[in-house]
């Protein structure tokens, strides 16, 4: 999915929730605007590395990189619509606001879908 | 219904602890994910886009009111309040954390459940005609069938590591309902000239990237020689199917391959050499399953209820719904009546807690505590007294689950597509939300008539896009999502592959393009002609022209 010679970010599903997070350069965040972007092939590659360890560390599963643009806040966004959805943490046809952290029980969306 | 015995019950539990000790062991890191992962998929977790999934099995579609109750507890308590029936009658929950699912299957096993080969080169869940037992058209029933099949191929030794899933489907009446000829192996219990029971035997049909409609391998099996004949069908396969090529490896690639006169050689020669002395008597067996199935004690009605007659007069919306929603049933005064998961704008199939529920407490007061799960990602109500269809309607009314669409065109069927899973292309329920919203009114849906509509998200076809009516495949073109719409597939009797119509949609162009071909077929149709009808007597050129009409 990466392109060569472009942005990249660090993704995996956390091991315990199964839910997308994106290498801060520190820690695993679910908010991918926070992640660590790789500018060169060698810092993706490092990237990769810390992906590798992080999942014999069994923190997270399913490492890849993503590509990514600086949006006009200065923070990555992918640029491929499946990582556009993945970042959602949600399915699209769900409002924005709703459960960020992707672990909680959705309320909003059951007391809409029963009214 | 079937229930356990103490040896279902303790394999069952010991299942469960197995996987409680793996998912541990998953946790502590003793187990690495490349190790793990064939375990967990052999209980039907599954990582997807967002989150795990869990795939749970409701053999051949059939479910206590108990059971709903369960999977509608699951669903609060571990999951965001909602579950999405699917395609093969099974459930999936699309957000539990890794460490409950354990707790999960114990719930489940608290109500003669589990997720077994939902997922992995196995025999899967067997589906089965979701109005079996009580069809007005059904020959025997059918799920006794599936019963004896599903304990046979449970952890079978032989058959747990196939090239590749191995699908199973039965039907016991003539209008397949049960979309047999589309399965790796498909059952149609019938009775011979003699008055015996048996079944045809269907194989090699499929959907996925390489549809094809199965060959029909023996006109009639006798009932106690099934099973043999199943297993020389699978042994056959375990030894020819491929295993070098993951997209070449089901089934229906070997027997169209090899060919039909030639696959028919090889399972009869191995039917020939399979030793019956390691199976049960088959005949004790299936009769001891079916104990489980008799007929409930049905009242001696009338078939016409005055009651029905005089509120379907006074309620125009009871009326429709009636029309549309319920079918006929063998038992004189009573029908099955269809709970549509299709509501306007709504995910096809999910099902909140609340909603599952509300369907459990109506299957308690009307229909004998039973419920099924159809193809088509709708509740059955198998057994309900006509008198108290207005009751049931009411009810389902308040729960917001009456839309009276069943078999129509918001009746979409489709797979979780992109906004949950990792294997798709592109999105299929947003657009089966704009179809249901653009085709919203329930007169103009009763007026075109029955029509299938069915997306899949990516080529794998779980929304079995093949056999609509209209198909339609969410695909990748150029970064973007693209839709290519196939006309003329049918999951039936006469079953057929869609066709391919030419170019692909936008996601924004596809339900115009839909409604200019439902304009063109009502236009062009010819009194009391069905949408297939019509694309069969017009032909598939001229009905896709419609598609790409100017506007």
């Amino acid at each position: 999915m990466a392109k060569k010679n472009s942005l990249k970010i660090l993704t995996a599903n956390q091991l315990l929730g199964g839910y997308s997070v994106f290498w801060t350069g520190a820690d695993w965040s679910t908010d991918h605007r926070r992640a660590q972007v790789a500018h060169t092939p060698e810092d993706a590659a490092a990237l990769e590395r810390v992906g590798k360890a992080s999942e014999a560390a069994n923190e997270v599963v399913g490492v890849y990189l993503v590509d990514v643009d600086l949006g006009a806040d200065g923070l990555p966004h992918p640029t491929h619509y499946r990582e556009k959805m993945r970042v959602r943490a949600r399915p699209s046809f769900w409002p924005d606001a709703a459960d960020p952290s992707g672990v909680r029980p959705f309320k909003a969306f059951v007391d809409r879908h029963a009214a | 219904m079937y229930q356990y015995d103490a040896f279902d019950a303790r394999f069952v539990r010991e299942r469960v602890a197995q996987f409680r000790g793996q998912v541990e062991r998953r946790l502590t890191g003793a187990l690495t994910e490349d190790e793990f992962r064939p375990l967990r998929l052999m209980n039907g977790l599954y990582l997807q886009l967002h989150a795990y999934m869990l795939r749970v099995a409701i053999p051949y579609g059939t479910l206590s009111s108990l059971q709903m109750r369960q999977l509608a507890m699951i669903a609060d308590k571990y999951d965001r309040g909602y579950g999405h029936f699917t395609t093969r009658q099974n459930i999936q929950y699309n957000w539990p954390l890794l460490k409950d699912v354990p707790d999960i299957l114990d719930d489940l096993a608290d109500v003669e459940m589990h997720a077994i080969q939902t997922s992995g080169n196995c025999i899967r869940n067997v589906t089965a005609d979701p109005y079996s037992g009580v069809a007005a058209d059904e020959v025997s029933d059918p799920r006794p069938f599936a019963e004896l099949i599903r304990q046979w191929s449970s952890a079978h030794p032989e058959f747990s590591f196939l090239p590749r899933k191995f699908k199973i489907a039965v039907t016991g009446a003539p209008n397949d309902r049960a979309v047999i000829k589309f399965h790796d192996i498909g059952l149609r219990v019938v009775q011979n000239a003699e008055g015996q029971r048996g079944c045809e035997v269907w194989a090699g049909g499929g959907l996925g990237r390489t549809p094809m409609i199965g060959v029909k391998v023996a006109d009639f099996i006798g009932e106690t020689d099934l099973l043999p004949f199943i297993e020389a069908i699978m042994r056959v396969y375990n030894a020819e199917g491929r295993r070098d090529n993951k997209f070449k490896a089901r089934i229906k690639i070997l027997v169209h391959e090899t060919g039909a006169d030639e696959f028919r050689q090889a399972v009869y020669d191995e039917y020939a050499r399979v030793d019956r002395s390691s199976m049960p008597p088959i005949d004790e067996e299936l009769k001891r399953i079916e104990a489980f199935f008799r007929p409930p004690s049905y009242d001696a009605l009338p078939d016409a209820s005055p009651e029905l007659q005089a509120a379907m007069i006074a309620d125009p919306d009871f009326a429709r719904w009636v029309r549309v929603n319920t079918r006929a049933h063998k038992q004189p005064g009573y029908a099955i009546a269809l709970i549509s998961l299709k509501p306007k704008g709504g995910a096809p199939g999910d099902a909140t807690g609340a909603e599952m529920r509300a369907m459990a407490d109506i299957a308690d007061a009307h229909s004998l505590s039973e419920l099924r799960v159809t193809a088509e990602q709708n509740i059955v109500l198998p057994n309900v007294k006509k008198s108290e269809l207005f009751a049931v309607w009411s009810k389902l009314q308040a729960a917001g689950l009456a839309a009276p669409n069943a078999e129509l065109i918001s009746d979409v069927v489709s797979c979780p597509g992109l906004d949950y899973c990792s294997l798709a292309t592109a999105r299929s329920i947003p657009i089966a939300q704009e179809i249901t919203e653009r085709f919203a009114d329930a007169a103009m849906q009763e007026s075109i008539g029955p029509i299938r509509i069915k997306i899949s998200g990516c080529i794998n076809a779980c929304g079995h896009h093949h056999v609509g009516d209209i198909g339609i495949l969410g695909l990748e073109k150029t970064g973007a999502e693209a839709y290519q719409i196939t006309l003329g597939g049918d999951p039936t009797d006469t079953a057929a592959i869609g066709e391919r119509s030419g170019p692909g949609f936008p996601a924004e162009g596809v339900t115009d393009a839909i409604e200019r071909l439902i304009h063109f077929y009502l236009r062009e149709r010819q009194p009391g002609e069905t949408f297939k009808e019509t694309y069969h007597r017009l032909g598939h050129d001229v009905m896709k022209g419609a598609l790409y009409a100017p506007h």
